[in-house]
């Protein structure tokens, strides 16, 4: 028999979470599903993990508006669902005339954004705050907004969350056909078929695939490639912004920044590509970035590299969001979504909600609403393993399994339990840190391969994506 | 803290270097020493590195890592000092001459307060980020220590089909235990034009286990999803391209010292070994704290790195006597293609120091290698060493260098290939 829900979200991106979410607290049957098995698998963790302020979007669209309904929100519930924030602000660097000339209409930008204290700086006033960066500077503008979060927690609370409330997670369940029946859509999955009254298209990359399977042929996503590259924690020192560029006509530029775990992140380079899967980083992009860093700041280039990776921006052939209620179809479309997701994810979620009083459905909120507090995986807060109070709870706090980041043995358990277990070595290093230092595994793969092994039920092989020999996955 | 709580040496790891340098401390009475070690056992990276080749230089023994680290605990055992397992050491701070030792284990955050602490922590493989290697990031990319850990101390065999990545000797020991395994070696890459390990076992190694060694070839690109499918190799003299079917990528060797705790203890480190920065007694830049084994340098055999612990042992021994004295430290730069020398200085006036002590490394290989010192333009020493490889130990024998008089710390040693 068919399941059926009031609302079925296809995708469990960051917006696909913050929906479910949102919509976990009215008295309604909520399904999230996704072709993954673990919610936030793809772009939502593979990006620069900077909450945008929203001072440069293109004011008066959908994109301008929901970033900065999103960085509010995101703000609201950062403490109540566990996410670290650190508003360390921004600082946007002129290197050239062109881009000096071009400060003040983008304090004129920011204040049409909303963003009314964006100050312009000297280089005298840059380098004081900013002594690292290379020479050269001729100005900048300090956004004290922009902050720095953690992009793997997020979608993982807000879908953990909406779990608890009520929220139906089907991972591993790939959308293939979509039919409309009288009243509802039946969803064909590789899991059996899927009922629903209304349906959210949030699919991110493949949110086009979706709208031509519901029908419509409004925009085709074309991955822009981000290349990024993590330096080691000694670098984190050298700086104490996000030290942005300034888009050009050419350009958009490579940002240097914190990351939550401390370490310094250089990036993005910019690829329009074809393949929706193709995450590879390349030997001419990460040199493009060294290269970037030899102006920016020629220090870190001694900084030993801790990781590289590269995400996909589901970029469109429109410059704004692709959203669209169809009250008629029962069909909301939440696509194109393209580097601003987790800012906006939020305020996406809460215009979702407000446009669904234009659509068949009562919306009644449920009694025993609650967030769910995620364990602080950031370094500038306390960790597990840093808390004695925790230990002599539970020894197994005191037990470190990967060095590196300083994560526990418990952390590790932790994460193979509770409402929305990590089911891969991914979930595990999503939800925990670990095997992201310096090593990268080294020291600590095979130990944890063990442990999740016994935590999940699952063969050693299998976990490392063999499922027997010579039978390749 | 009383003084009955103050450890005389508080010994950082429980690999070959730590080992030594407390069965080297045991010699003195009525000592108390403390080995703190991260894992559950004591033993280090020998216990899975199941080939033969361990201990030939301090024990006069050819054995097995294993039998290596069970003979070198069982020494410990003998010499009687306290150990602690499971416990990590988070920093280090200094007050008075008096080292503050923090510390997570299961027992909770304790600090424990030592005169002499000796760090070694031993080193790492470099991983596939940081060579820059490009491509995907699916599962099957291991480095030689996970591999070893996983096939011999799990008893887990990670793959079906191997590349590896590196020619240096322990990328023959990855072959070795790739083999025991039973997964297929499929190609070893060598971007140099040759082996970094010594040429009869590279060749012997590809007879025996039959297997292709690609010299001039770079990695320009990993393929998979869930799993590596193939990576994807450039040969650099033909811009050649192939695709190589495998399961599983061994980046091996390229070797950094393990000095996050050094780094958290805001200890100087040498920016050419990447180690903790010493001086020939193996003393850091704080008095009374030493280091040794291969957080000094890339790895060195595990006979070596125990040959440092007992003397960075036998040092903290004087150290605790008050038989040190105060020295100069005479800086030794070293000049392209030599990579590194370490120690990376001389003292004086000078001291005895012992002969397997000072070892440089090469950048890339050098024929009918003479290599020279000059100290204010004069040469103080000269030898010539034949072929020199990249990643091979070469003894420097600083003995007979013919020091100066009245040498001191604004003059250099320049150390150059002629």
């Amino acid at each position: 028999m068919d399941t059926q829900y009031d609302i079925v979200i296809v995708g469990a991106g960051i917006v696909g979470c913050a929906i479910a979410l949102e919509l976990s607290r009215y008295n309604i049957t909520v399904a999230l599903v996704d072709s993954r098995s673990d919610v936030g698998a793809v772009t939502s963790k593979a990006n620069s993990a900077i909450l945008h302020s929203g001072f440069d979007a293109p004011p008066h669209s959908i994109e301008s508006l929901l970033v900065q309904k999103g960085y509010k929100r995101f703000n609201e519930y950062c403490s109540s669902l566990g996410l670290p924030i650190e508003k360390i602000g921004g600082l946007l660097i002129a290197w050239d005339q062109e881009q000096l000339q071009s400060l003040p209409t983008i304090i004129e930008k920011g204040r049409k954004n909303g963003q009314n204290n964006l100050v312009i700086k000297t280089p005298q006033e840059i380098y004081s705050v900013e002594p690292n960066l290379g020479e050269g500077v001729l100005g900048g503008i300090l956004i004290p907004d922009e902050s720095i979060t953690c992009t793997f927690t997020a979608p993982i609370a807000f879908a953990t969350t909406a779990v608890v409330n009520g929220v139906t997670w089907r991972g591993g369940t790939q959308v293939q056909h979509i039919k409309k029946e009288n009243n509802f859509y039946r969803l064909a999955t590789n899991n059996g078929s899927i009922q629903c009254r209304i349906l959210i298209n949030a699919a991110g990359l493949y949110s086009d695939e979706i709208d031509r399977m519901v029908g419509f042929d409004r925009f085709t996503v074309t991955p822009r490639r981000g290349e990024f590259i993590i330096l080691d924690k000694e670098a984190r020192s050298l700086l104490s912004h996000i030290i942005l560029p300034i888009p050009t006509k050419i350009t958009k530029g490579v940002l240097i920044c914190p990351t939550i775990f401390g370490n310094v992140l250089l990036g993005p380079t910019a690829d329009n590509i074809l393949d929706k899967n193709d995450t590879s980083t390349t030997i001419e992009g990460l040199e493009n970035l060294r290269m970037k860093a030899v102006q920016l700041m020629p220090k870190i280039l001694n900084v030993p590299i801790t990781t590289t990776y590269s995400g996909l921006r589901a970029a469109t052939e429109h410059s704004d969001y692709q959203l669209f209620f169809e009250p008629q179809s029962s069909y909301i479309c939440v696509g194109g979504i393209r580097s601003t997701g987790m800012s906006s994810s939020l305020g996406i979620a809460e215009f979702v909600v407000e446009h669904l009083s234009e659509f068949d459905l009562k919306l009644e909120n449920k009694i025993n609403w609650a967030t769910v507090k995620m364990p602080n995986i950031a370094e500038s807060i306390e960790r597990a393993s840093q808390s004695s109070e925790k230990i002599k709870g539970h020894s197994n706090y005191g037990k470190i399994v990967c060095h590196c980041e300083q994560v526990s043995l418990r952390e590790v358990e932790l994460a193979c339990e509770g409402p929305l277990p990590a089911r891969s070595l991914d979930g595990v290093r999503r939800r925990t840190r670990a095997m992201l230092g310096r090593c990268q595994g080294f020291y600590c793969l095979p130990n944890i391969v063990d442990i999740c092994s016994h935590q999940m039920n699952k063969t050693p092989e299998i976990l490392l994506g063999i499922e027997e020999k010579g039978n390749i996955r | 803290m009383s003084e009955q709580n103050i450890w005389d040496i508080l010994i950082v790891g429980g690999g070959p270097a730590g080992l030594s340098a407390a069965i080297a401390a045991s010699e003195r009475q009525n000592t108390k020493v403390l080995i703190c070690e991260r894992e559950e056992v004591l033993g280090g990276i020998p216990r899975h590195s199941d080939h033969t080749g361990w201990g030939t230089r301090d024990l006069r023994w050819n054995y097995s890592g294993p039998a290596y680290a069970k003979k070198l605990i069982s020494l410990v055992q003998k010499s009687g000092p306290t150990i602690h397992i499971g416990t990590t050491i988070l920093k280090i701070e200094t007050k008075d001459d008096l080292h503050d030792v923090h510390t997570v284990s299961p027992q909770g955050i304790q600090i424990f307060r030592a005169r002499v602490v000796i760090i070694a922590t031993g080193c790492r493989e470099s991983t596939r980020h940081s060579r820059l290697l490009p491509g995907k990031r699916p599962l099957g990319i291991f480095n030689t220590g996970a591999l070893q850990q996983f096939v011999h101390s799990k008893g887990i065999s990670p793959g079906t089909r191997a590349v590896i990545l590196g020619s240096e000797h322990v990328s023959f020991s990855a072959v070795m235990t790739l083999k025991k395994a039973g997964i297929k070696i499929v190609a070893m890459i060598e971007p140099d034009a040759y082996t970094h390990s010594f040429s009869p076992v590279s060749w012997l190694f590809q007879k025996w286990y039959n297997f292709p060694v690609l010299l001039n070839n770079r990695i320009v690109g990993i393929n998979g999803d869930s799993r590596v499918s193939s990576i994807k190799v450039e040969d650099m003299l033909t811009h050649q391209k192939n695709e190589i079917q495998c399961d599983t990528l061994i980046v091996s060797g390229d070797f950094t010292p393990e000095v996050t705790l050094a780094i958290n203890s805001n200890l100087a480190i040498d920016p050419a070994t990447k180690g903790v920065f010493i001086d020939s007694m193996l003393q850091t830049d704080r008095k009374g704290i030493y280091a040794c084994g291969n957080v000094l340098h890339g790895a060195e055999t595990g006979d070596i790195a125990a040959l440092e612990g007992r003397w960075a042992g036998g040092n903290a021994i004087r150290y605790l006597d008050h038989q040190m004295f105060e020295a100069q430290k005479i800086r030794i730069s070293c000049e392209s293609p030599i990579a590194w020398i370490s120690p990376g200085n001389i003292l004086s006036p000078s001291q005895t120091v012992p002969a397997f002590l000072y070892t440089m490394h090469v950048n890339q290989r050098v024929r009918n290698a003479v290599v020279s010192a000059r100290c204010n333009g004069e040469i103080i020493w000269k030898k010539n060493y034949g072929t020199l490889t990249p990643n091979r130990r070469i003894p420097v024998p600083v003995r007979n260098w013919k020091i100066p008089a009245g040498i001191s710390s604004r003059d250099l040693i320049h150390l150059s290939i002629e």
